[in-house]
């Protein structure tokens, strides 16, 4: 199961599937139901001292339908036959407000980042300050072209991971100067 | 044209009254998504441009041998509903435009005012492999494959990939990779904030980038990196290769012909460089290792260390030690401040360092050290004829070992320590003073020796 429960990560019909075993699972305790049958088990003894002791079998069909929904369900959970679940193009609601929040959390700690870097950064003629200034200067204008482009288009899942890239990038770079400037 | 249109209710709501049912319907998710396909087949003859812009999706580009491009596009839209969605992706446009060349562009409405519309265009187009090709994108990825004529590819904010290519290829990028594996003819590469990676390119490879890293393996007719803030590396280069970066290691190997590295704050270290190899850099250490050729190597800040060269070496570094084995020619080595550890020198040896020792082991040619409060140690290569020695120093000993058998006219000075020699010296002129002057074994080549604060040993092999 561990490695059914992978698979449908990646495959969404597969996921409904295993979903749909699990909730039979959970649900099916809840149908249980008990009642009196007195006369039931009398009517086994009875039966069964009737008729001679026979040989435990298991049919062959049994092993045959067995194996039939083994192969059944894990090549419904493989679909081979299906295309490739298309990638996603757009953000949800939800996502698109867990994205503007992170990025607000971003733009934060890039703040904070730069308030510390700023004195050491402004005054230093280090070559090394330079690279890191044009590097800094270079990811404002991208990230400036970025958001621009995301104002029209909010829900497009790329450009949302670009944006979201580039504002790692630059507190990655504010964090690197950090240590390594001087 | 045929154009084709569906609607992709994804988001049917979860109101099952049978549990089975509601559980295998997809999760509720409060938008709706669009894609209109688009698809037109246009006549375009061998050896014409194709052209295509596009923005906000990938551009994917085969080739084939029929002289007609067929153009897919599918434009995915996103909206509240399904009819805003419709309605947008309706006036999104695939403009194609037929002449000499052919152009397809992605119009876009001139104005739209709601914050909740999305979109996204991608291409898939297959071309005639003869046809010179040119993409505009931005905002997503691009991908060529088998193109046979010649490519001119711009973008930004996505990936760049060219393969089993031919002709003269362009590309220009930022903020994303490029990658072009295997083209038969020129390749020119700028790129800037990402990766770019070449192999298998026959002809010549001339790449820019910075804040990015640079990985080349087998080019054909020679390499120009000209690079900032990356790391670097190189192998299987037929031609010669010139590089230049900045705050990033250079990595060279197996170079066939000449390599140039020029790096500021940065290593450089080359590896079975066919030429000759002019290594510089600074604050970062030089390392190389047969170099069939004459070998340059120059820093500031940082050590150098280095063997087997086939021709002759000049090294020059400062504030770090320098370390060079088995040079077939001569070794010119200018070091401040930083020690000096030469052997197995075919040739001349020149070697001038302060503050710091030297040490001349097996060398077979004329030994001239000039040092400055650095003690000087040198070996003459056993079994070698006669070479001239001249040593100076100050606030250093001096110690040299000679070959037996060979003679030497022998002149010694110190100021402030004591002259010794091991092998016989006939003295000539007086003894005692600062100065010591004679012949060994009856004379030969020069043995200058010339301290202050230092003794000074002469020592038989």
């Amino acid at each position: 199961m561990p490695d059914a429960r992978e698979h449908a990560q990646r495959c969404e019909s597969c996921a409904r599937q295993l979903h749909l075993w699990s909730e039979i699972s959970r649900l099916a305790p809840a149908l249980h139901e008990e009642w009196e049958s007195p006369a039931l088990w009398p009517a086994i003894r009875a039966a069964m001292a009737e008729e001679p002791p026979a040989r435990r079998r298991f049919p062959v069909w049994r092993w045959a339908l067995a194996a039939a929904a083994l192969v059944t369900f894990a090549v419904s959970l493989t679909m081979p036959w299906r295309a490739k679940p298309q990638a996603r193009e757009f953000l949800t609601d939800d996502a698109l407000h867990e994205v503007e929040q992170a990025e607000s959390a971003y733009s934060r700690s890039i703040d904070r980042l730069s308030k510390l870097a700023a004195p050491q950064f402004e005054q230093s003629h280090d070559p090394l300050a330079d690279a890191y200034r044009e590097k800094l200067a270079l990811l404002d204008t991208a990230i400036a072209d970025l958001k621009a482009n995301v104002e029209n288009n909010r829900y497009n899942l790329y450009l949302q991971n670009q944006l979201a890239s580039l504002y790692r990038e630059k507190q990655k770079t504010l964090q690197e100067w950090l240590k390594n400037g001087k | 044209m045929a154009s084709e249109r569906k609607v992709r209710g994804k988001y049917s709501a979860c109101t099952a009254a049978v549990l089975l049912i509601g559980m295998w319907a997809a999760p509720a998710v409060a938008r709706e998504e669009v894609q209109r396909d688009f698809h037109k087949t246009v006549a375009l003859p061998s050896a014409h441009l194709f052209r295509i812009e596009n923005s906000n999706g990938n551009v994917t580009i085969h080739t084939h041998s029929k002289p007609e491009v067929e153009i897919n596009a599918s434009i995915h839209c996103s909206a509240d509903t399904a009819s805003e969605a419709q309605s947008f992706c309706d006036q999104i446009q695939i403009v194609v435009d037929e002449g000499t060349s052919l152009s397809v562009h992605t119009q876009y409405p001139s104005h739209w005012s709601s914050h909740s519309l999305s979109h996204v265009v991608h291409y898939d187009i297959s071309m005639p492999q003869s046809s010179p090709l040119e993409v505009r994108n931005h905002f997503g990825a691009v991908t060529v494959t088998d193109l046979h004529a010649a490519g001119i590819i711009r973008n930004n904010n996505g990936h760049v990939t060219l393969s089993s290519t031919r002709s003269r290829q362009e590309v220009e990028n930022s903020f994303g990779d490029v990658e072009v594996r295997g083209n038969d003819g020129d390749v020119t590469i700028r790129n800037g904030n990402g990766g770019v990676t070449a192999t298998d390119i026959t002809g010549a490879l001339e790449i820019t980038n910075r804040f990015g890293q640079v990985r080349v393996s087998r080019t054909g007719h020679g390499l120009t990196i000209r690079s900032n803030n990356g790391n670097i590396q190189v192998e299987h280069v037929t031609g010669a290769a010139v590089i230049g970066n900045s705050f990033g290691p250079v990595l060279v190997t197996d170079g066939k012909a000449d390599v140039t590295v020029q790096n500021q704050n940065g290593e450089v270290r080359a590896t079975d460089v066919a030429g000759t190899a002019d290594l510089r850099t600074s604050f970062g250490s030089i390392n190389f290792s047969h170099v069939g050729k004459a070998l340059t190597a120059r820093a500031q800040n940082a050590a150098i260390v280095g063997d087997t060269v086939g021709g002759a070496a000049v090294v020059e570094t400062t504030f770090g030690r320098v370390e060079l084995r088995d040079v077939k020619g001569g070794a010119r080595v200018t070091a401040g401040n930083s020690s000096i550890r030469l052997s197995a020198i075919g040739g001349e040896v020149y070697a001038k360092t302060s503050f710091a020792p030297t040490i001349i082991s097996d060398a077979a040619g004329p030994i001239i050290v000039e040092s400055t409060n650095g003690s000087v140690t040198v070996e003459s290569k056993p079994g070698a004829r006669c070479q001239p020695v001249a040593l100076s120093t100050s606030f250093g000993p001096i110690r040299v070992t000679v070959p037996g058998g060979i003679g030497y006219n022998v002149s010694s000075r110190t100021t402030f320590g004591k002259i010794r020699s091991e092998p016989d010296l006939t003295v000539t002129g007086s003894i005692g003073g600062d100065a010591l002057n004679g012949k060994i074994g009856g004379g030969g080549c020069d043995l200058k020796l010339i301290d202050q604060n230092g003794s000074i040993d002469i020592l038989k092999r």
